[in-house]
């Protein structure tokens, strides 16, 4: 190993060799055999219910829950500021000071995103929409955590599953 | 050897810089469809070096990247999942490299991605206890595929095209 390492041996291996070998096709199945795994059990398993409401908790202490049925917010961490916002169906949690993450759900199609957010790189923004029981979004740099309640679940701390 | 070890040095120094410079260069574009998605163009010069220069290097380069890389674009909560998922990724591609020797640099990079994206999912999901997370790893993983093909290629091409007589020990 010491022999070739970063050796002009072993780059001229890589330089007289083709893109594509035979044996890459070992690589290739098992990737995507792997893929194939995930989709299923990621993906076509699990049961796909739509939610009555979400749970939205900063560092996995829950501080609301919302029904869509309702449209009822119920606080159960006091230390957040919150401005819900009926007419544009927004919510704006405040985590600490300034920092604060926009819900925006839609009755009608039992759904609810992240649309603006002050954390660094946005991620949670970029999230899907949830829209089932499977869903999640989280913002890491806010410790913001959105989480679906689906209609087997009475507890709201218990939010989503796989 | 003095002098060899230097200009390894030296190169890696460089390699570094301009995978850093990609590294944040591509934090300012949105992510590929899925949140942290990206394409990791900066892992071509971590594959470049781990190939030409050495396999120690290579970490070195993937190290520096990261950390510098998270500090400069202020996201520095990305190291916790960044960092296990680099060094186990390099780790993968150096063994696919000097053992087994039957691959070529787009599989190898193929599979580094794969478990790249794995381990910054699963670790990800350990330390957010955001379990319901992993329900993106086949949709992550598929992107995985395509850019550790376009990173396999260029670092591939890479190696084709320099006069590399420059940078080896010989």
């Amino acid at each position: 190993m010491k022999k070739e390492k970063g050796s002009t041996e072993l780059v001229s291996k890589f330089i007289e060799s083709k893109p594509f070998h035979v044996k890459d096709l070992i690589l290739y199945t098992f990737i995507l055999c792997a893929v194939a795994l995930l989709f299923v059990f990621f993906i076509i398993l699990p049961k796909t219910d739509k939610p009555n409401g979400f749970s939205v908790s900063v560092n996995n202490e829950i501080v609301f829950t919302f029904e869509f049925s309702t449209e009822q917010i119920t606080v159960l961490n006091e230390n957040y500021q919150l401005s819900h916002d009926k007419n544009h169906n927004t919510i704006t949690l405040y985590v600490d000071g300034n920092s604060y993450n926009k819900l925006s759900y839609n009755t009608n199609n039992l759904t609810v995103k992240i649309i603006d957010s002050n954390c660094p790189n946005h991620d949670c923004v970029d999230f899907f929409e949830i829209s089932s029981g499977s869903g999640v979004i989280y913002c890491l740099p806010h410790g913001l955590k959105i989480l679906p309640l689906v209609p087997i679940q009475s507890e709201p701390s218990t939010g989503g599953r796989l | 050897m003095r002098n060899k070890f230097i200009k390894k040095i030296t190169i890696t120094a460089v390699l570094s810089a301009l995978s850093t410079l990609a590294f944040m260069l591509e934090n300012l574009f949105p992510p590929l469809f899925i949140p942290g998605a990206r394409m990791g163009i900066s892992n071509v010069f971590i594959l470049f070096t781990i190939v030409a220069i050495g396999y120690e290097y290579g970490f070195m380069v993937m190290t520096v990247k990261i950390l510098l890389g998270s500090v400069f674009s202020g996201n520095l909560s990305g190291v916790l999942y960044s960092l296990p998922a680099g060094l186990l990724s390099c780790g993968v591609q150096t063994l696919l490299v000097y053992f087994t020797k039957n691959f070529s640099l787009p599989a190898i990079s193929v599979f580094g991605a794969v478990i790249n994206s794995a381990i910054q999912n699963t670790v990800f999901c350990l330390i957010t206890n955001t379990w319901e997370y992993l329900s993106y790893l086949p949709y992550l993983t598929l992107i995985a595929i395509v850019s550790g093909l376009i990173v396999g290629l260029a670092t591939y091409l890479l190696i084709k095209k320099l006069p590399l007589k420059t940078i080896t020990d010989k």
